[in-house]
């Protein structure tokens, strides 16, 4: 699939975005200033962007604990995202989400979502929506190795079949689930392969390769738009940090993950697929810095945001009591 | 306003049958809703025959006038269907989705505790959960243990889901109009036993406020709260009572959440004397939490403690004798009620 | 100039000297007519409804309900409706109607018939009557009417008409205070209005709502009424709560197997005997020369058991005194060693009888009166006599024998306070085998006791003192205490009784002995 230089300019500009912002959080997270629990992307960006940049705003994803390269691929707002990892008033939900919750259905992000295989079923909710209201739209959900042996995972997906509901579910396979490995925890050989015995085809990829997603998602995804039902993608990359900040990670190396960090970069080996065919190298270092200053603005901003007030602890329980 | 005898059934599908007429983003997502979805009866191809049109025949008949996109079957995938209606009523649609028996509520719970209670909070006011999950509650049938409970309690203590419980014909229809309107996640319990009960129903679609009770009957004596079925075992108790010249007052809540405090709380200042009976639970049930709800804002009317008619700690049996000894019943209401008149 | 009639209270018997309004059964600026009930009147004998003695119209009110007057005082104002409300107060003014009455003041018109004089305003003598306890105020809509009743304000006054969403309560409310719920506010669901809105609007329109008035509670439980065949119960617990007429639904249940046992039952029996009286009315106090103190359910009890006592069980006493130099040195040694210790001569004394009760069993024991047979008991239960503000009770020392006197001093001191507080449950004051009694802390030389049913003997405890004694021909100071035992001549006969006097003397003036 050739795509245009915007678009992967676009592309460049999205995964730059959020290595800079969860490389930021990383740090942030050391002052001790950041409530709760955070989870990083960094290291898969290609997966959350290589799907992304197939759909629209008015296409729903659901995402998981580790939300934040979901979000920023889906369009949300960097300052949004960033107040609310802090607590912040001024933050995407206000505050009362946090980091594992952000959401924005204004640009069809379902939100992060705290429990393990729970997107997938909201997913097909918002599929069958599309579908039912004739939109045209399609859905999308993120699941992980380790989520994706929840008994959640495979009802979405036989209900995705049987109903033919257009999503794409992608299986963002790093290995891990928590502190497990995923050779352990899956007992079949492939995850793509436990979904195409549920009657969808079923696709796997290397994650760190935005194009090889890229081009797996566009095929499902016009397959659903089409109305020829469910796709799975697994898709196969690595997360640099722990499962969340303050993992000690004693089940792999240091040695390894560096070694993740040098040769399974998706940035990297996406300047090394583009550079000097459409795109220059400076352009993509400005696009790298303008993601920096981008991320920066969004810290200082947040840091400086009010907390909610008092009243927001009582509001919004309900449309009306 | 033409009224008919109606049933209780007959009444909530006629809620569902308008409300999808007038709207077109609700949906009805459940299993064997229609049901005959790849059965073998040749009639079922063209397409007039309902296999079942629900467990009890609720929706029997909707498949026929609205067809598949609108009343749409599922594999048995509890968590999927509810999953699913949430997301769908996150993005667009009002959907209803159909937990057979509430007892089936633990293979399906996250996507209504976790996920669509949570939404509109979680994300700052900016979602909205326009959800109904509707589902048989109440023993009675010898339906066993795990076909005849009323987890209402449980659902209640849920901030962010609304519980609603009718008793009769008439409020099942107002109410489910009012919870499928409701942009909120409504959880509506049908009482198993209700079904074949005839009120009077307006043929025209109306609606019935939430947090307002109903007094089946008015009385200075005692008051008792009852809620679902047992509200036909509270008025049986107070015509006995009423004869021996007892005057009973019957509350009937009709929605657990928001529950109307301050109709409860006027009748007990007014009589003094309460008997508050749930099939809910023996412990942390609702009607623990309206004697609380008594306890601490009219202790000072009480004249008597408040009575608790509750069934046993125990899940309910099968055998017919055991499950009429587990249920509480209009004889078990009048000793309360005796007993709170004596102190 | 229309006539002005007072209503006044009546005699009624030659003893009566006052009266309590307790009802008004006709409202202010209603007619009535002669022969008409106007009002309920009681006395210290009776209660009675005052027949009206004339027709008129009800203009005032003197006397509120559950004012005392004395016969003739002015229960309240009749005349005419073209009489005005001012004419009226300055009648009422002229007769003193605004004085505070004096006790002395009793007994009004003499004479036996309810029927008041036709007083005119120059002749009518001052008469005590309303006592103005509480300030009469002036209400916007101009009537004078006492705070702590519900006034309405004329803006809110009519009927409701049409379709309002109200509560029932509610709209009970405004009909019977003749209310238009459009005219209020409601602030509930949908706009619903509720009794409280009903209660807000009254006063933001310048009326009063009377202030709620708490029931009165009789503090017992409610009774069940449920079958109670199929309540798990022990044999005895079942047979105990019938002859009590006690519903086994209303008894905890911590025998054995989830059962009722027969302790539950005599917990529910306490709870349900073991209020005070409520509803007994005290009489009018006005200047009486003694005070009625209601008989309390405890002192029926108490009454009741010692009085049967007497009667059944013939009693018989027998005295002796107790040197007790070493045993208070003793418990010197004692307290002064064991810290946390602090045993008491009755301590001592709790511990020496049981020691003699081992010695002597025939004395330990109860006496069945239904079976007429005596139960000896292998263990000396001890009851302690704990005298309460509102009675007497007997918590017991189970196993008195077995126990030091450390567990002994802690086990009475916890039972005194828990009689104290009233927490005693009834295996903990009932039955036991020997009752010990100690008025020594009042000095009391010597006295003797009641036996406490259903046992047979009882030690009544006197002070101990520096008294002379001879030994071995000289006088000497001593500390000696008078003990008296009470025996039932039925079960317990003087040798029987003097061997176990005898038994305590060792235990008690060679204390070691205890301690083996």
């Amino acid at each position: 699939m050739a795509l245009t230089k915007n678009a992967l300019l676009s592309a460049y500009r999205k995964m730059t975005e959020i290595r800079a912002f969860e490389d930021r959080l990383h740090e942030e997270n050391a002052t001790g200033d950041i409530p709760g629990f955070i989870h990083l992307y960094s290291g898969q960006e290609a997966i959350a962007v290589g799907v992304c940049e197939n759909l629209n705003d008015t296409d729903y994803i659901g995402s998981t604990h580790r939300g934040h390269g979901h979000c920023i691929a889906k369009g949300c707002d960097l300052n949004g995202m960033m107040a609310e990892i802090f607590g912040k008033n001024d933050g995407l939900c206000h505050g009362k989400g946090g980091s594992m919750h952000i959401a924005d259905l204004s640009v069809g992000m379902l939100g992060a979502n705290a429990i393990v295989g729970g997107a997938p079923s909201l997913a097909i909710g918002a599929a069958l929506s599309a579908k039912t209201l004739g939109n045209g739209g399609v859905a999308a959900s993120f699941t992980g190795d380790g989520g994706s042996n929840q008994g959640t995972v495979f009802e979405a997906m036989n209900m995705a079949v049987v109903l033919e509901l257009p999503i794409v579910f992608v299986i963002e396979n790093n290995g891990f689930g928590e502190a497990t490995g995923r050779d352990y925890a899956v007992g079949a050989p492939s995850i793509a392969g436990r979904a195409a015995s549920f009657g969808m085809p079923s696709t796997t990829v290397d994650g760190t390769d935005f194009f090889e997603v890229y081009d797996a998602t566009y095929e499902a995804v016009e397959r659903a738009r089409r109305g020829g039902g469910p796709s799975t993608i697994e898709a196969t990359a690595h997360r640099w940090h722990g499962h969340f900040e303050g993992d000690a990670q004693l089940y792999r190396t240091a040695d390894q993950v560096a070694e993740l960090r040098k040769n399974q970069d998706p940035l990297m080996k996406f300047r090394a697929k583009v550079i000097g065919k459409k795109v220059t190298a400076k352009e993509l270092d400005a696009i790298d810095a303008e993601a920096r200053e981008r991320v920066d603005v969004a810290v200082a901003k947040a840091r400086a945001a009010e907390y909610p007030p008092q009243e927001s602890l009582l509001s919004d329980v309900y449309v009306s009591y | 306003m033409t009224m008919s005898k109606t049933t209780y059934r007959e009444a909530i599908k006629a809620a569902l049958a308008q409300e999808m007429q007038r709207d077109a983003t609700v949906v009805q997502i459940g299993e064997d809703l229609r049901g005959g979805q790849a059965g073998t009866n040749p009639e079922l191809e063209s397409g007039k025959v309902e296999a079942f049109g629900g467990v009890l025949g609720v929706t029997k008949g909707l498949w026929t006038e609205f067809g598949s996109d609108r009343v749409i079957d599922t594999p048995i995938t509890e968590s999927a269907i509810i999953g699913m209606a949430a997301g769908a009523a996150l993005t667009g649609l009002r959907p209803v989705a159909e937990l057979m028996f509430m007892d089936f509520f633990g293979v399906c719970y996250d996507a209504l505790y976790n996920q669509a209670a949570k939404f509109r909070y979680m994300f700052g006011g900016k979602a909205r959960t326009p959800l109904v999950v509707r589902g048989m509650i109440g023993a009675g049938f010898s339906a066993a243990a795990q076909h005849s409970q009323s987890p209402y309690n449980v659902f209640a203590a849920v901030p962010g889901l609304k519980v609603v419980a009718p008793s009769n014909a008439y409020d099942a229809k107002g109410l489910l109009i009012q919870s499928i309107r409701d942009d909120d996640p409504v959880v509506f319990c049908e009482h198993k036993t209700l079904y074949d009960v005839k009120g009077e129903v307006p043929d025209d679609p109306y609606t019935i406020p939430f947090g307002v009770a109903n007094y089946t009957r008015e009385g200075t004596d005692v008051t008792i709260i009852a809620l679902s079925a047992m509200v036909n075992a509270a008025n049986t108790a107070a015509d006995k009572l009423a004869a021996e010249g007892v005057s009973v007052e019957v509350v009937d809540p009709r929605t657990v959440s928001p529950l109307d405090e301050e109709g409860i709380l006027e009748s007990v200042d007014s009589t003094g004397r309460v008997v508050i009976v749930d099939e809910s639970a023996a412990r942390c049930g609702f009607g623990h939490d309206v004697a609380a709800l008594i306890a601490t804002r009219a202790f000072g009317s009480l004249k008597a403690p408040i009575e608790l008619v509750t069934p046993p700690h125990t899940p309910v049996p099968f055998s017919p004798v055991l499950e009429q000894a587990w249920l509480p019943d209009a004889a078990r209401i009048e000793a309360a009620v005796r007993k709170v008149v004596s102190a | 100039m229309s006539e002005i009639k007072l209503i006044e209270v009546p005699k009624w018997g030659l003893s009566m000297e006052e009266g309590t309004v307790t009802e008004w059964l006709v409202e202010e600026g209603a007619s009535f007519s002669k022969g008409d009930l106007i009002c309920e009147i009681e006395t210290s004998k009776i209660a009675n409804q005052l027949e009206a003695p004339f027709n008129g119209v009800l203009r005032r009110i003197v006397a509120k309900p559950g004012e005392t007057l004395p016969v003739g005082a002015v229960l309240a104002v009749s005349a005419e409706a073209a009489v005005s409300d001012a004419e009226i107060e300055e009648f009422l003014a002229a007769i003193g109607a605004d004085q505070v009455p004096t006790p002395a003041e009793a007994g009004g018109s003499p004479g036996g018939h309810p029927a008041p004089a036709q007083p005119t305003l120059e002749s009518s003598p001052p008469s005590p009557v309303a006592h103005e306890s509480v300030p009469v105020t002036e209400t916007t809509n101009g009537s004078r009417q006492r705070p702590g009743s519900t006034i309405v304000p004329e803006a809110l006054q009519g009927r409701t008409n049409g379709d309002v969403f109200a509560t029932p309560h509610a709209r009970r409310l405004a009909d019977d205070l003749s209310i238009d719920l459009a005219r209020v506010a409601g602030t509930g669901r949908e706009g619903r209005i509720s009794v409280a809105d009903i209660h807000d609007t009254i006063r933001a329109a310048g009326g009063t709502v009377a202030p709620p008035v708490s029931p009165v509670r009789s503090g017992v439980p409610g009774r069940s009424f449920e079958d109670d065949s199929t309540v798990p119960a022990t044999p005895v617990a079942r047979r105990l709560a019938a002859s009590l007429g006690i519903n086994l639904h209303d008894c905890r249940a911590t025998g054995s197997r989830g059962r009722v046992c027969e302790s539950d039952v005599r917990e529910a029996e306490r709870r349900f005997r073991l209020q005070p009286e409520v509803g007994a009315a005290p009489e009018p106090v006005a200047e009486a020369e003694f005070e009625t103190i209601p008989f309390t359910t405890m002192r029926k009890a108490i009454g009741q058991r010692l009085q049967q006592s007497k009667r059944n069980a013939p009693h018989f006493r027998l005295t002796t005194d107790l040197q007790i130099d070493d045993l208070l040195a003793l418990r010197k040694e004692i307290n002064a060693t064991v810290p946390a210790v602090k045993v008491s001569v009755n301590d001592f004394i709790v511990k020496a009888c049981a020691a003699a009760l081992q010695k002597v069993p025939d004395v330990n024991i109860q006496f069945d009166e239904a079976t007429q047979s005596v139960l000896r008991y292998a263990r000396a239960d001890i009851s302690v006599a704990v005298a309460l503000p509102s009675g007497l009770i007997t918590p017991i020392v189970r196993n008195a024998g077995g126990k030091t006197l450390a567990e002994i001093s802690g086990e009475v001191q916890s039972l005194v306070t828990r009689a104290k507080t009233g927490k005693l449950t009834a295996d903990e004051f009932q039955g036991g085998t020997f009752t010990v009694s100690n008025l020594g802390m009042f000095d009391v030389r010597k006295f003797d006791a009641i036996i406490n049913p259903p046992q047979g003997a009882i030690l009544a405890v006197g002070a101990g003192q520096e008294r002379p004694v001879v030994v071995d021909g000289q006088v000497v100071a001593r500390t000696m205490l008078t003990v008296t035992l009470s025996c039932d001549h039925r079960v317990i006969d003087g040798a029987l009784g003097a061997a176990f006097l005898r038994e305590l003397r060792r235990f008690v003036e060679s204390p070691a002995l205890m301690l083996v």
